[in-house]
């Protein structure tokens, strides 16, 4: 949508966009993640899945900074960003969404759009109070971009309320187009569909599907396959916080390591179970 | 009577100030404070160790004591780095202590404070300037009261502007999820200890006054009592309300002093002072109970869950 997700399209040569290396962390005695190395190529969708406890949060908090990694090494567009702070992180293009959504309750929907604009003269104490021209012309322009976001994602009726008065739908929508206002080479999405209704829930990934024409890179935590199925290029999956294997969602679909990932030890319910997890959700079946 | 009323009014310019720094952390950033005595501990005094024991002149002594409170803020703020709610109001109710403490009999501090004795004659410079300002027809309280009131005036426009600006709205977002600010491309370690070193200066600026006003400093003047004096009328006036500060404090007084004006035939000057307390307690369970967002403050933003 904007010149510099255009710029992204130039990557999508083969040249992966986010590089992980054998990266662990740990909770005390627990490895939460145990060397998962995996990489991100540009301009895709990609999924991370794995059952629960498998890391992927984890992961994904290591990433952004939340977690200050105990090994292992991450890149991000050629740059080391392993145990960067999180704003350094999102500066550089790299923002994640949260599994349970943080809006900013007590702010409009709108307010939360421009708090997200990146550079902000008006940030810094002492231009709050001795430049205001110069933000007001910087408020004009985000104000406007972020109107264009919240009309583009059906939230501009919404844009003086209260981001508590929105429903868990549309919180997921503003988080997403919140995000969009930092002007993010990628993007991650700690589960996107999560007690979204089935129709937001569909705009929500249309948006995606768009964004990601334009260039925009995505990795998508999920646990619904039929979502994982229908939108990822590439689909990666975590088991005790280790990526077991990586490819297409048909490969995914019938490794034999996942489907034991995902149920454990075989037994005489492991072929129903495999079925309702993927068979009976295989959107063209 | 007149002069008594004009000592409260003074008194409620004084807290205004100390509640508008309060509000700057609570209100606008969502920092629980309870050591904010502490800020206005050494602000007052910077200005009266400066002013007696160095001899350095009064504006200098003032801006020293508001770069103090000002570092002061930092130090408290430090704790806020990792700690929230609860755990950081632990800490700094402690740090407000620890600091009288100090002031009190700390090694190689209570020489310089005079421990228990405390400071006098700092005052007599700030009063006579009066007359070479041209304002030698005011009392001295009348004289203190215009500067703090004035004081109060322009913290107030200058919190306005800064809290309606871009960095107004950080920490806004601070307030209501820290981290989600963090993964919007905002150092929010930073915005929090600027907000906890500017509500102190503020705070640092109103023990100046106060020092001004008692004439003399003593350590238990600055008893944790003070904090939650500047919280009462906080809440009361409405936090995250910019004339909250203000209005607040001017009930909060005129109630505390209040209790003077019931003719001595119906109750006696000793149940009086109990009947004060009974009076701000009672407001604060009123307001808890009718009013939890304050006078001003936003019923509608009170009402939302995060």
């Amino acid at each position: 949508m904007t010149s510099e997700n255009g710029a992204a399209n130039g990557f999508s040569n083969g040249i992966p966009i986010l590089v992980a290396e054998d990266v662990r962390l740990s909770f005390g005695g627990v490895a939460a993640v145990d060397g998962a190395t995996l990489s991100v190529e540009p301009a895709k969708i990609t999924a991370l899945i794995g059952p629960n406890g498998a890391g992927k949060t984890s992961f994904f908090n290591v990433v952004t900074g939340f977690y200050r990694p105990d090994g292992g090494d991450i890149s991000f567009d050629g740059d080391r960003i392993t145990g960067k702070p999180p704003h350094a992180i999102a500066r550089r293009g790299l923002v994640r969404t949260f599994q349970l959504t943080k809006s900013l309750a007590r702010m409009t929907v709108l307010d939360n759009m421009m708090l997200a604009a990146p550079n902000q003269t008006g940030e810094k104490i002492f231009t709050a109070w001795l430049a205001p021209w110069v933000i007001r012309k910087q408020e004009n322009a985000n104000r406007e971009k972020a109107l264009e976001l919240l009309e583009l994602f059906n939230l501009i009726d919404k844009k003086d309320d209260y981001a508590a008065t929105l429903s868990g739908g549309q919180r997921k929508l503003l988080e997403l187009a919140r995000a969009l206002m930092m002007e993010p080479r990628m993007i991650l999405l700690d589960e996107p569909m999560a007690g979204v209704n089935p129709t937001l829930g569909a705009r929500l990934l249309e948006h995606v599907g768009q964004l990601r024409d334009e260039g925009m890179t995505f990795v998508l935590v999920e646990h619904d396959m039929d979502v994982v199925m229908n939108v990822s290029e590439k689909v990666i999956v975590m088991a005790n916080g280790r990526v077991i294997t990586e490819g297409s969602p048909d490969e995914v679909r019938t490794n034999q390591e996942v489907i034991d990932a995902y149920l454990g030890a075989g037994g005489g319910a492991v072929e129903e179970a495999i079925d309702e997890v993927f068979e009976r959700d295989r959107p063209d079946g | 009577m007149i002069p008594y009323i004009e000592g409260v009014i003074l008194t409620a310019g004084i807290f205004a100030l100390l509640a508008q720094g309060l509000n700057l952390h609570w209100g606008f950033t969502g920092l629980i404070n309870l050591g904010h005595v502490a800020f206005f501990a050494v602000g007052a005094y910077t200005m009266g160790i400066l002013n007696t024991q160095f001899e350095v002149p009064l504006l200098p002594s003032f801006l020293a004591a508001m770069v103090a409170a000002t570092l002061m803020g930092v130090i408290v703020g430090l704790p806020a780095i990792r700690l929230r709610t609860d755990y950081l109001a632990i800490v700094t109710i402690t740090i407000g202590e620890i600091f009288r403490l100090i002031l009190k009999s700390g090694p190689g501090v209570s020489e310089l404070t005079r421990g228990p004795r405390g400071i006098r004659g700092f005052s007599n410079d700030f009063y006579f300037f009066r007359m070479d300002i041209g304002l030698g027809f005011l009392s001295p309280t009348q004289y203190l009261l215009l500067i703090v009131w004035v004081t109060v005036a322009v913290v107030g426009v200058l919190l306005y502007l800064l809290i309606k600006s871009p960095w107004g709205r950080v920490l806004k977002g601070i307030r209501e999820d820290e981290d989600a600010v963090r993964a919007l491309g905002k150092n929010v370690t930073a915005y929090k200890m600027q907000s906890f070193a500017l509500g102190a200066a503020i705070a640092g600026l109103a023990g100046v006054f106060f020092a001004m006003d008692i004439g003399s400093l003593a350590p238990d003047t600055y008893l944790p009592i003070i904090t939650f004096q500047v919280w009462t009328i906080m809440m009361l006036g409405g936090s995250a309300s910019h004339s909250g500060p203000v209005v607040g404090s001017i009930i909060f007084w005129a109630i505390f002093n209040g209790t003077l004006f019931i003719p001595r035939e119906i109750i006696s000057g000793a149940e009086a002072a109990y009947l004060r307390q009974i009076g701000i307690g009672a407001l604060i369970m009123a307001i808890m109970i009718f009013r939890p967002q304050g006078i001003l403050g936003n019923r509608e933003e009170m009402a939302l869950d995060k």
